[in-house]
């Protein structure tokens, strides 16, 4: 891809070279190092965020708020070293209100990172979703976006309804959501040319959105590559490995260990679980502050970071349609067979406009 | 007069526009209008039941485990499975720890910051930093964190499931459940608590008046035992008209006089008629008509009273049911003499107090449950052809119900009535203005920005509009809609 360095190239082949454990603790690291490097290089203050939300619960607001190490307050006062997300307009967390907030979206200051919460609704003139008024007429969503876009440093869909259209596109996609991409084009980039960063996720992890925002800021800099990015739009860093591959119950399934009910011990593939065709790294990186994750929990994947989610990953309680492979069946050729059959479970839901190219 | 338009209303949940007329140094009147509707009920039509719980938790980012807590009741009684008392405890325990985040959060890094440096003079709660604020976050994701122990993931915990929990709590889990607790309840106890009496008492010379309304107040009640009848909750339901108790029977006396308006919603008004329809209302968008349509939200009422929900209703009924007052292990709460914006914070504090004080009784159930043999934590079940069920909780932020109605094995309907539906109403079809609307229309202007005035009494309600907006058609939800859907007595377990 055209944003990817020499460096960045190498590095993704070391990781390449890297089996089991050993890959994965270098996924940890490397997280650190940009981390590290924001914290080292960035000089001259905070970077301007726009934060709107569209047809949104704003968890994904509340789980920026879980992050830890760096801590939120950290990453908004800005004692890390020089990372400090300016949150100019944020609804839930923004001092102002009214007419004084709303200047920061009709003439922003500074140059700003564009951060959309939830899907943008098109159907009745995006009418379902307005945010301020402007001589006395309330402004649409869908205006908003198209408006700051055009100028924005880069984009980046925070959560699943952002990314991809999420719950409020589930059919019969009653007002016309639809994702970021969906919504200005695959063809769309921003000030600095980059295409639409999709952190998907309902909602994301904390980690992925302030170490994905990090790595943007040293981007939007030129102080870093811009971070590799999948078909989907997400970064590789956090979104390359199926929750199935790094789940503790793993091995269970690869014994033919299944649980028969909620609760019990055993794989919860046959209750339901989409790990294997979910592609995030839940499993390694654990929730709220490494305590656990939903299928540590016992409770099935419903794919909530892939474009399909809802329709095509529910019922979330039945099991996937592929057969789960047997011990015996696995051995050798386990993961190689599993990822076919994930690969060829989403060809068939995957709707091709989903496909960011870049 | 002049009119004031605020929009958007920050450090609330989702999108509100307040419009205020100042007379002199009074708001004469106001209006509430809820700018986002995504149409969930629609959505969840025609799905497989068991996955509302999944997707209906999700009309909120905030409040997520009390909405899986109203789908997984509603469920339940759909899907007739009672959860083993360990699974219906597991649950519990989380939205109790709910309790603790949710009101930290909104009280600290919402509502706070409007009596700090630049709006106010209490230092410890300006934003980003008051040590209030900053601990607050810290304290409120160390909750947060507690919630997720039986939760999977938070926000939107994954465990929750028709028929119990797929948790289950080994030591390990315990032990770390019961610390997160204890630091948060430390703090509440030596810190939010000397705080919010001290915002209080700074206050309540100046604020005499602001948010002021009649005490008509409605509780569903929160925090089930083992009995899962209503009344034996830690909060009690109870409807409270004009300062005296007037109904405490959730299924029978409450739940049968709810009734939805949409004369000034954003929907069409043949929506009205048979509850059984499954079609939903078309929606109508007009523009913000002061004397016509203006808000998404529909304006719900109990027996044609205008009632508001939240932590005040709910102190007020569990007090005027446990003898006037509520004993924490930090003070004594008694009812003011009206509800109004300082007595909204200040009953938001003290129940996270009384909340995390029973909230440790509650592990010592636990505790015995393990050590009595019990280890099953979901109930098996089969869908059945068609069914119905109705789970009325609260949330952090006020009462809600969902009703779900399955025929064929698929979601026929789903509606829901949240907390914000009541107090961020819409006039209704007599032209009653909505508890938010009320409050401010009562408020006397103090500062010289009067926009202040009127956000201080907005977010003491804790507006929450994404979970506000249904589509459900329901002019009535009346006895008539409670036929359609049993539950006219408590459940039988």
């Amino acid at each position: 891809m055209q944003h990817q360095t020499n460096d960045a190239l190498s590095r993704r082949n070391f990781l390449k070279a890297g089996v089991g454990a050993a890959a994965l603790l270098s996924t940890f690291r490397l997280d650190e190092t940009l981390i590290k490097e924001a914290m080292s290089q960035i000089r001259g203050g905070g970077v301007s965020v726009l934060w709107i939300h569209g047809a949104a619960c704003q968890s994904c607001t509340v789980s920026l708020l879980n992050t830890t190490y760096p801590d939120v307050t950290d990453v908004l006062l800005g004692t890390l070293p020089q990372v400090k997300l300016d949150l100019d307009y944020q609804t839930v967390l923004m001092l102002k209100w009214g007419n004084e907030a709303l200047e920061a979206l009709k003439n922003p200051q500074k140059d700003y990172l564009l951060l959309v919460e939830g899907s943008i609704q098109t159907k009745n003139d995006g009418t379902f979703c307005t945010i301020g008024e402007i001589d006395g007429k309330p402004v649409t969503m869908k205006d908003w976006v198209t408006k700051l876009a055009k100028d924005a440093l880069a984009v980046i869909a925070i959560g699943t309804c952002a990314s991809y259209g999420g719950i409020p596109a589930g059919a019969p996609n009653p007002t016309g959501a639809v994702g970021t991409t969906d919504f200005l084009g695959t063809n769309y980039r921003s000030r600095l040319n980059f295409p639409i960063v999709n952190i998907p996720g309902c909602p994301p992890h904390p980690d992925w959105m302030v170490g994905t925002l990090v790595s943007l800021i040293l981007a939007t800099k030129k102080l870093y590559p811009f971070p590799e990015l999948d078909s989907l739009g997400r970064p590789t860093m956090y979104f390359e490995r199926s929750i199935h591959d790094d789940c503790p119950r793993r091995g269970l399934y690869d014994e033919g260990n299944f649980a028969e009910k909620f609760g019990h011990d055993g794989c919860i593939y046959k209750l339901g679980c989409k790990g294997p065709i979910s592609y995030a790294d839940c499993n390694s990186r654990k929730w709220n502050n490494g305590l656990t994750s939903c299928t540590i929990s016992g409770a099935p994947c419903i794919a909530c970071v892939q474009p399909e989610f809802p329709d095509k990953s529910s019922p979330f309680f039945d099991a996937l349609p592929i057969p789960a492979l047997s011990y015996k069946e696995a051995a050798g050729v386990g993961v190689a067979v599993g990822g076919a059959l994930a690969g060829a479970y989403w060809l068939r839901a995957r709707k091709e406009k989903h496909r960011v190219e870049h | 007069m002049v009119e004031i338009t605020i929009d958007p209303v920050t450090r609330i949940e989702g999108h509100l526009n307040i419009k205020v007329e100042l007379e002199g140094n009074k708001f004469a009147d106001a209006w509430a209008s809820h700018s986002l509707f995504r149409g969930f009920e629609e959505i969840l039509q025609g799905r497989d039941p068991r996955d509302a719980v999944y997707i209906a938790s999700r009309m909120c980012g905030v409040c997520y485990t009390s909405h899986g807590m109203a789908a997984a009741l509603a469920l339940d009684k759909a899907m007739r499975v009672t959860p083993p008392p360990l699974g219906t405890l597991l649950r519990v325990l989380t939205q109790y720890a709910e309790w603790l985040y949710d009101h930290l959060l909104i009280l600290f890094a919402l509502e706070g910051p409007d009596y700090g440096p630049p709006f106010g003079r209490l230092e410890e709660f300006a934003a980003l930093k008051g040590r209030g604020y900053l601990e607050a976050l810290q304290m409120s994701r160390l909750a947060r964190e507690a919630t997720a122990i039986w939760g999977g993931k938070m926000p939107h915990q994954s465990t929750f499931v028709p028929g119990g929990i797929t948790e289950f709590p080994d030591t390990a889990k315990f032990a770390k459940f019961t610390y997160r607790l204890l630091e948060v309840k430390k703090w509440i106890d030596n810190s939010m608590i000397p705080l919010m009496d001290k915002l209080h008492d700074s206050y309540k010379d100046e604020m005499t008046n602001s948010g002021e309304r009649e005490a008509n107040l409605l509780s569903f009640g929160v925090f089930e035992d083992q009995t899962l009848d209503p009344q034996k909750r830690l909060m009690k339901p109870g409807v409270i008209i004009n300062g005296n108790l007037v109904a405490t029977d959730l299924y029978g006396e409450i739940a049968p006089k709810i009734t939805e308006y949409v004369t000034h919603s954003w929907y069409s008004e043949d929506s009205a008629g048979d509850p059984n329809r499954t079609k939903a209302p078309t929606p109508q968008y007009t523009g913000i008509q002061k004397n016509g349509k203006y808000s998404w939200s529909k304006a719900p009422r109990w027996d044609n009273n205008v009632v508001e929900v939240g932590p005040l209703a709910r102190m007020w009924a569990t007090a005027l049911q446990s003898g006037g007052k509520i004993q924490t292990d930090t003070g004594t709460w008694s009812p003011p003499k009206k509800p109004d914006t300082l007595e909204r914070l200040h009953a938001r504090a003290y129940e996270t107090s009384y909340v995390a004080t029973k909230l440790i009784d509650k592990l010592y159930e636990l505790l015995d449950m393990i050590n009595r043999g019990e280890r099953e934590v979901f109930q098996p079940f089969s869908i059945p052809e068609n069914s119905e069920g109705m789970g009325l909780t609260e949330a952090a932020r006020g009462s809600l119900g969902h009703w779900i109605k399955v025929e064929n094995k698929k979601i026929a309907r789903y509606q829901v009535i949240t907390p914000t539906t009541w107090n961020g109403s819409p006039r209704d079809n007599q032209g009653r203005r909505g508890p938010i609307e009320e409050a401010l229309a009562n408020t006397i202007v103090k500062n010289t920005d009067p926009t202040l005035d009127a956000v201080r009494v907005v977010r003491a309600f804790d507006p929450c509009i994404a979970c506000a907006v249904h589509v459900y058609d329901g002019s009535k939800i009346s006895t008539k809609y409670l036929e359609v859907f049993g539950n006219t007595a408590p459940i039988q377990r």
